[in-house]
């Protein structure tokens, strides 16, 4: 096992690397001068054409631009200027709760009605999830939104509209995560960890509709090729209880496809998390990624794109070796 | 509790109702994971119900939470010239040397108690009031109150290009550049710890209602000192200390803004404790929270939110006729605006008629002038403006357009009290202007993207629009189309005519309002002929809020104040 997480690690260190390399071509072609607040732009300029004097060059920069990133030096905002490390260590917190809580509800709920869906196949139960995952999976997600707003926030007033937490709470941000700071300032009691939840419902509704949708999906599927298998059967002959193999037996072997699928869906979530934070007022990395397109930001766009696809390729690489070690066929493949 | 025992209980069912053919019977479902979020094994304070509610209603009645519409670009109201940065910072923060009374463009006395004009209208005494404290916060307490260093500090920061503070934050200081008062403020002394004199370099009549102005706010030259000290000189920029009602608390960019009520304030201690501006860009999400409850008083509402406040009792409307115009500037700099006629034809071109109804409803009046109808020395002469595209395309084929030309109409994507709807109002515009043959490209900028190019003049038209903040015409004519703001980048035309310039300044030297309105008069002649605009609408300005904000009232200036307001204590 340790073979494999040392194989891991070089898989993702050479993953960011081609993605910083990617990112470096790109804006360099298109847009040489914006790169201008992590490369000072005098620097490396030589007068030599040669060839190879040519291809040093770049690649000087290249690793000028390299050491930067890998420093977190990704330079300063153009609209507000502050640095953007410091920016990403503000606003990202948000939106890592808003995803956590989101894929945790989403997996939970999925795997559950998944598992229902596949043992009632083709009963009303199973119709009924399969069409209701059917729409979640379809709804646009803005739309879906505003819906819920209207008919819980507006016609019924009993979710709160926008925001992390109702205003009458001043809270010390200690960690970022609202979920934990609500409880470490004392002024309120539970007051505010009850608000913070209060405003966290239909965001969580919202982005995790299409998790959901697809979890249950899959799992569906999944469970029902596991739960036609011969072992199966067996155990049901040899007197196991059903409860038993289906959540101990058939869910851990049909979890692999799962996890892959999970893997999709952290992109999903980013995405997604894009519009929910900007429907819902919600101050995460999506929406301030979005302003950022809007202004005109680049150091702040390319900062932020960098830093989301590192977390995506992180976390995919992170998922590979969970399936790795639940399934250990898959290990020994020869790279 | 309850809703964990549902759950179990409909997953049972499920699983009873169901589906495997053996006749095993059905056990007890547990939960294996818990629909729980992350782990809050941490000890509580546990407060009894009743006492944490009736402790939450108390902070919420004396807490008012405002709707803005955007994020101040800088907590220091000498960089720039947004409404939204006057509304976070000079209004609630600061103090001027002299203050408009409220809810009027009338001057009041407020850091000076009095103050005397030479008889060559050249140096004005002001004496300052005492016993003025600054804020006490957590990143600064002030060991002084208020006097004349403070108001050197303000006026030099700006003025003087050596000073230590005057490249910090340095958006570049528009407003006191567009007021000239870098010329004009020959000399600024101190007579003692609470007088000071200015010596202007010529007689300027809208010298005081200018210090009633956002950029002339007083900062402190205490804090400036301390900061230089700890080498942080930016933060005061961003940790702001002034004397005005509210002290600043806490800011979370893009989120909100917090506010604390200053308990030493000159004019006694606010009623309203807290006061938080939560940012919330889209009007539609706006709207939302002020029905929701979430906040009290709403922002530049849409006309459409305006309108059906009918069905929701709790929400009232104020409206005042606004200081303000929108209006199309062509970029004289550029081709083929450069010729009067072609900027004329767009005038005729452009059915102004409908465009107010459809963009503005009936909140607004169309505009013929670059000063509002209610401003004295608007020149009521000057005919209104015609609709005739058919003479619009023949001035254009006199011109040499026979086959049109294109161009690029730049339009904000955010509301303001002038223009709730740019982009609408570009796709008119496009619309009427095919007409005569000239096709327009609509491009978008954030808003402070977009003001940074127009005053560098990278458009070639732009859908703009100005508020006037002292009631004196003069604050519309020089920020905009001056010659002197041509340089500075507020007169977005880049329009700099000798006779116009020359009516206005001389307007600004003398003080006596009948011969200043015959200048203006003139100058709006002058101005019709040229046409570097084409003027659009005055619109009225809305704000919603809740029943329960009293004393609340709009000035014509523009700006939100809340001295004085308060809120009733909530029904439930």
């Amino acid at each position: 096992m340790f073979r494999i997480f040392i194989r891991q690690i070089l898989n993702l260190t050479s993953s960011f690397f081609l993605l910083c390399f990617f990112t470096f071509i790109l804006c360099d072609y298109f847009f040489p001068e914006g790169l201008s607040f992590i490369i000072p732009i005098d620097s490396f300029n030589s007068s030599e054409t040669g060839f190879l004097s040519q291809i040093i060059l770049y690649f000087s920069r290249f690793f000028e631009y390299l050491s930067n990133v890998l420093t977190g030096r990704l330079g300063y905002s153009i609209s507000r200027g502050i640095s953007i490390s410091d920016e990403i260590i503000h606003y990202l917190p948000a939106s890592m709760e808003l995803a956590f809580v989101t894929l945790a509800l989403s997996l939970t709920f999925g795997l559950w009605l998944g598992t229902i869906a596949a043992k009632c196949k083709d009963k009303w139960q199973d119709k009924l999830i399969l069409s209701v995952t059917l729409i979640g999976y379809s709804l646009p997600i803005f739309w879906w939104a505003m819906l819920l707003v209207l008919f819980f926030s507006m016609w019924l007033g009993i979710t709160p509209v926008a925001s992390r937490i109702g205003f009458e709470y001043d809270i010390d941000v200690v960690t970022g995560f609202l979920l934990f700071d609500s409880l470490l300032s004392p002024r309120y009691g539970f007051d505010a960890f009850i608000s913070v939840i209060h405003h966290m419902i239909l965001p969580v509704i919202v982005l995790g509709t299409i998790p959901l949708a697809a979890i249950t999906r899959v799992t569906r599927s999944s469970m029902i090729k596991t739960l036609s298998e011969d072992y199966i059967n067996n155990a049901i002959v040899r007197g196991i209880p059903t409860l038993s193999i289906t959540w101990k037996h058939a869910l851990r072997n049909a979890f692999e496809p799962i996890l892959t699928s999970l893997s999709l869906q952290i992109s999903s979530i980013i995405t997604g998390a894009i519009i929910t934070e900007s429907i819902f007022a919600w101050p995460g990395a999506g929406k301030w990624l979005l302003e950022a397109v809007y202004r005109r930001d680049f150091p702040v766009i390319h900062g932020g794109l960098l830093i989301t696809a590192g977390i995506v390729i992180f976390i995919y690489i992170t998922l590979d070796y969970i399936s790795m070690w639940l399934n250990p066929k898959l290990r020994d493949r020869s790279s | 509790m309850a809703l964990l025992k549902k759950m179990l209980f409909l997953s049972y069912m499920f699983m009873l109702m169901s589906c495997h053919d053996t006749s095993e019977p059905a056990k007890v479902f547990k939960a294996n994971k818990s629909p729980t979020v992350q782990s809050k094994n941490k000890s509580l304070k546990q407060k009894s119900v009743s006492k944490s509610t009736t402790k939450i209603n108390n902070i919420r009645d004396n807490l008012l939470v405002y709707c803005s519409e955007a994020s101040p670009q800088s907590f220091n109201p000498q960089l720039v010239t947004s409404g939204t940065t006057f509304d976070a910072s000079s209004k609630p923060i600061y103090n001027r040397l002299v203050d408009f009374k409220r809810g009027t463009s009338q001057i009041e006395a407020s850091l000076a108690t009095h103050w005397e004009v030479s008889a060559d209208g050249k140096e004005y005494i002001f004496y300052l009031r005492k016993g003025v404290a600054f804020h006490h916060t957590k990143y600064f307490r002030p060991s002084r109150n208020f006097n004349a260093d403070d108001v050197l500090f303000s006026i030099f920061r700006q003025q003087d290009t050596k000073h230590p503070f005057h490249n910090i934050s340095n958006l570049g200081y528009r407003y006191f550049r567009s007021m000239e008062f870098d010329s004009l403020i020959t000399k600024l002394e101190k007579l003692d710890d609470h007088t000071i004199k200015f010596t202007l370099d010529h007689a300027e009549s809208p010298f005081i209602a200018a210090l009633a102005m956002d950029f002339a706010s007083i900062l402190s030259a205490e804090y400036a000192n301390y900061l230089q000290q700890k080498g942080i000189k930016a933060k005061i920029d961003h940790l702001p200390i002034g004397t005005g009602p509210f002290q600043f608390s806490k800011y979370n960019p893009d989120a909100f803004i917090r506010y604390r009520a200053h308990p030493n304030y000159w004019q006694g201690e606010q009623r309203l404790k807290e006061l938080v501006f939560a940012i919330t860009p889209d009007p539609s999400l706006r709207f939302a929270r002020l029905i929701a409850g979430e906040c009290d008083i709403m922002a530049k509402p849409l006309p459409i939110h305006v309108k059906s406040i009918a069905q929701y009792p709790d929400i009232i409307s104020y409206n005042e006729s606004g200081s303000n115009i929108a209006y199309l500037s062509m970029n004289t700099r550029k081709k083929p605006f450069n010729n009067p006629n072609v900027r004329k034809a767009i005038n005729l071109a452009i059915n102004k008629k409908r465009l107010l109804k459809i963009v503005y409803g009936s909140s607004a009046i169309e505009a013929k002038n670059p000063i509002p109808p209610n401003m004295w020395s608007f020149n009521n002469d000057i005919p209104e403006s015609k609709y005739s595209p058919s003479e619009a395309k023949r001035i254009l084929t006199n011109e040499g357009f026979i086959d049109g030309f294109k161009m690029e109409l730049w339009a904000m994507p955010v509301q303001r009290t002038y223009n709730p709807n740019a982009r609408k109002m570009a796709e008119l515009i496009q619309k009427d202007l095919e007409k005569i043959g000239v096709e327009v490209s609509i491009i978008s900028y954030e808003f402070g993207t977009f003001l940074e190019k127009t005053k560098r003049g990278e458009h070639h038209a732009a859908l703009l629009g100005w508020i006037g903040d002292n009631g004196d015409p003069d604050n519309f004519f020089s920020p905009l189309l001056s010659c002197a703001a041509m340089k500075s980048g507020g007169n977005a035309s880049f329009w700099c005519h000798s006779s116009f310039d020359k009516l206005i300044n001389q307007a600004r030297r003398i003080s006596e309002p009948k011969d200043r309105a015959k200048l203006y008069e003139e100058a709006q002649v002058i101005f019709n002929q040229q046409l570097p605009w084409v003027p659009i609408a005055h619109a009225q300005q809305f704000i919603l809020a809740n029943k329960r904000v009293v004393n609340f009232r709009l000035a014509p200036t523009d700006g939100i104040y809340f001295n004085d307001v308060y809120l009733l204590p909530s029904v439930n």
